[in-house]
């Protein structure tokens, strides 16, 4: 029987090690992890692996320092180093003075890249040694090895990643950049299955059909309960038609048109409608932004800063082409690297990097405040329907306009939850309120992330400090800094007292 | 509590608003997979890391992560845990959620032409908010973005989940078949899979049961057994060895406190039992956990009565001893 071939792959993410464990354990190789530098070479010394899978940026050491202290060492200097890095100037500048480097990798890979990169490894390595352990098993060995390399053995990029060096980190991590090519699990396609593949055509929604959704519905006749109108009804549940991800898309970066997302038209309609604009806005306010900052999924920067203009427009065009090919019955593309991917899929990723995007563009303020969500003040109003205050304050946050502002008239247990949500700058109280609200406010004093809220008590205009239900050192102790008479001029006097706060803030 | 739909013609979609902790949120139907009571899903646990353990909801050929909003806002310390009346199942990207509700509050026609919705303040990776948040009827509706529940470190504890829960629910299924098999027409592997199968699925008492069932088993069919057990070991190891021998008659029990009970087995079958006023199954498990002075076999050769059990004795045992107090079955 064959030995297997011992992998040393170190990487202090998670997400990278059980990728490497997924693609690498099926195919024959023997996986060892390590999280550091310093794990890295005590195991190198004493597993004597046949390769090592080396990340560039380590929490203790660099990438090169790794190299250099295996090299130095009798026992690791001849095990092969694949640096893998999503920095490819970085590891080709620690290639310089590393011999024991022999192969790079760049994040994101694909299990062929993997494969393909261990192999030449261990081969380039038995070629000069003979003395390396015997390549895996044979199944995983029948990828062409040649794929990504160049002669001089660095990996070529691929024209397509650098698009990719800004994909944000997918929906599950560990799934999707670990899902192996259609080409590395089965023969090649033959031309009729393969155009069989690419012209699939749904019977409804094209884009509809997407994978997830042509694998979840499972309706437990007489379990499942679903809700409808306001009444429990043992219908069991029947699916729905489905929106592509386009037009969730679309409702999530505009909030002004936050209904587009549960509209009913054909998606690929309102995609058009509502990305090409959207897409120009970015693109326009993106010109001066730069990739360089932006994490890729494996956790480090892109190679080369581009502008986010260019991102934009080469995201624009990719969307294009998946809208085209949607409207024209496709369900699935094949992609250059022989791998199947379905345009739900397509359009998810391409959601998740707009809205990259959209952050950056909001970070950098090349959008418009409204866009962020962030500038206006956020207030909570919490009082009950028949407070004596009610409707000032209702008037008072109407009158505002410029408010983000909810209210909560009843069930206040709800008070920390949608605090946390909605994340208000100022909670405007009914301060004669008791024990209800008062209890919540003791919950939102002990919660971290809500101590910079400002809470303002209102209280009706004729009240004063000897007013029995207007008990100060309470309301102090719940965390209220500032009692408000609401007065016919409440709005204008909470529009001071906020705009205020917020310049000291 | 109700939402009112409002007039005119529906313009927005359908979602599912629910209730937890008084506050109201909504999902879009086309991610929600189901909705359970609270007694109606089986809760399993699988352990996730040393020491935590994360209960799941089977359905269908997956398992939804139960995971209760107030963990997913950062609340879980400051609120504690809750108890919930029902489950929302919502796929989360590749995750199949099932989050704790207090109620299920109906489904709503959503049209957000009018109110405009404002983003959650509690984002995700990329900066993308959890969901919007609209005032509607006077309540604070927030619609969540399925997509966005997880943050990238619970999406990675959750990861192990679906495999864990996978190889529990095969064992489950594993152990069904082992069982109707039991009952059927047993043999000594079958019970030690069993035991072992509902051990590792935390069914510790079937599991003590099949084993001591299986200590019987083993025995050679001839000899007596050769264990000191207790009262109640001593009466397992005389009807399997009937049942081994395939014997037909009528086993007497003479019970501690006078009175008396039989187990009738025909071919090595138990068909029936009697013990005072009860008969079949449940005089059998009486007779099993009431302490006894002894038993004597009589021989028939033939039992002309009707089965009132129709499992085999091994099957018919373990369930017996399962079902008896811990105190009552020890070896």
């Amino acid at each position: 029987m064959d030995e297997l071939v011992r992998v040393l792959a170190v990487d202090d993410s998670v997400t990278i090690r059980k990728a490497l464990e997924l693609i690498l354990a099926p195919t024959g190789f023997a996986v060892e992890f390590a999280t550091s530098g310093g794990e890295a070479i005590d195991k190198a010394r004493h597993g004597a692996p046949a390769v090592i899978l080396l990340d560039f940026i380590l929490p203790d050491m660099r990438g090169n320092e790794v190299c250099r202290a295996l090299r130095d060492d009798a026992r690791t200097a001849d095990i092969p180093i694949v640096l893998v890095s999503a920095r490819g100037a970085e590891i080709r500048q620690a290639s310089e003075d590393a011999p024991n480097v022999v192969r790079y990798l760049t994040k994101p890979f694909t299990p062929h890249e993997v494969i393909t990169v261990i192999h030449a490894a261990t081969e380039a390595c038995s070629a000069t040694t003979a003395t390396t352990a015997p390549p895996p098993r044979a199944d995983a060995a029948t990828e062409p090895a040649t794929a990504n390399a160049s002669p001089t053995g660095a990996v070529v990029r691929d024209p397509a990643r650098v698009v990719a060096a800004i994909e944000p980190p997918p929906t599950n991590a560990v799934c999707a950049p670990i899902e192996p090519p259609v080409s590395a699990r089965r023969p090649p396609v033959s031309e009729p299955a393969r155009q069989a593949l690419v012209d699939e055509r749904p019977d409804s929604n094209p884009i509809s059909a997407d994978d997830r959704r042509s694998r979840a519905p499972h309706d437990p006749v007489g379990v499942l309960r679903r809700a409808q109108g306001d009444r429990y009804d043992s219908t069991p549940l029947r699916p729905e038609p489905v929106r592509a991800p386009f037009v969730e898309a679309s409702g999530a970066l505009r909030p002004s048109g936050f209904a587009g997302a549960f509209q009913t038209e054909r998606p690929t309609v309102i995609a058009r409608d509502h990305f090409g604009p959207l897409l120009e806005r970015l693109r326009a306010g993106l010109e001066a932004v730069h990739a360089e900052a932006i994490d890729t999924y494996a956790g480090a920067g892109a190679e080369a800063a581009t502008p986010g203009g260019e991102d934009a427009s080469e995201l624009g065009a990719q969307l294009a082409d998946a809208l085209r090919r949607a409207e024209s019955g496709s369900r699935h593309v094949l992609r250059q690297d022989g791998s199947i991917r379905s345009l739900g899929d397509m359009a998810l990723d391409a959601y998740r990097r707009v809205c990259r995007l959209l952050f950056r563009a909001a970070a950098a303020g090349t959008l418009a405040a409204d866009d962020a969500g962030d500038a206006r003040p956020r207030v909570l109003v919490v009082c009950r329907a028949e407070s004596p205050v009610a409707a000032l304050l209702e008037g008072a946050v109407r009158d505002a306009g410029d408010w983000h502002a909810l209210r909560i008239a009843s069930d206040f247990r709800q008070i920390p939850m949608t605090v946390c949500l909605f994340g208000p700058t100022h909670l405007l109280v009914e301060a004669t309120q008791g024990e209800a609200i008062w209890q919540q406010l003791r919950i939102l004093r002990a919660l971290p992330h809500t101590r910079p809220l400002a809470i303002i008590g209102v209280v009706p205009a004729d009240a004063d400090g000897a007013d029995p239900s207007l008990d100060l050192e309470r309301l102090r102790e719940v965390g209220v800094t500032m009692v408000v008479a609401a007065g016919p001029d409440l709005a204008g006097v909470l529009r001071s007292h906020i705009g205020s706060m917020r310049a000291a803030a | 509590m109700r939402l009112m739909n409002g007039g005119g013609p529906e313009r927005g979609a359908k979602v599912l608003v629910v209730s937890v902790d008084d506050a109201l949120f909504a999902c879009h139907l086309d991610w929600v997979e189901a909705a359970y009571a609270g007694a109606q899903p089986p809760i399993h646990l699988v352990r996730m890391g040393s020491d935590r353990a994360r209960p799941f909801v089977p359905h269908g050929q997956e398992a939804a992560a139960v995971v209760d909003l107030r963990e997913l806002l950062g609340l879980r310390e400051a609120l504690g845990p809750a108890r919930r009346a029902g489950y929302l199942l919502v796929r989360s990207g590749a995750a199949l959620l099932a989050l704790p509700i207090d109620a299920c509050v109906g489904v709503r026609e959503l049209d957000l032409s009018q109110p405009a919705p404002v983003p959650t303040r509690l984002r995700r990776e990329g900066g993308v908010p959890l969901g919007h948040m609209v005032e509607l009827d006077g309540h604070v509706l927030t619609v969540l973005d399925p997509a966005r529940l997880l943050d990238d470190g619970l999406r990675d504890a959750l990861a192990p989940l679906q495999e864990k829960a996978q190889a529990f629910q095969d064992r489950q299924a594993r152990i069904e078949q082992l069982w109707q098999e039991i009952r059927r027409e047993p043999n000594a592997e079958q019970v030690r899979v069993f035991a072992r199968l509902c051990s590792r699925s935390g069914r510790g008492r079937t599991a003590g049961a099949a084993r001591q069932v299986l200590l019987h088993m083993d025995e050679d069919a001839d000899s007596p057994p050769d264990h000191a057990g207790d009262a109640v070991d001593r009466l397992v190891g005389e009807l399997l060895r009937r049942a081994r021998s395939r014997s037909s008659g009528t086993l007497r029990v003479d019970l501690a406190d006078g009175g008396g009970g039989e187990i009738v087995l025909a071919a090595g079958r138990v068909v029936d039992a009697r013990c005072g006023a009860s008969r079949g199954r449940d005089a059998f498990t009486r007779l099993l956990g009431a302490p006894h002075r002894g038993a004597r076999f009589e021989e028939r050769i033939e039992w002309a009565g009707s089965d009132r059990i129709a499992e085999s004795t091994v099957a018919l045992t373990i369930a017996a001893l399962e079902s008896l107090p811990s105190g009552a079955r020890a070896l």
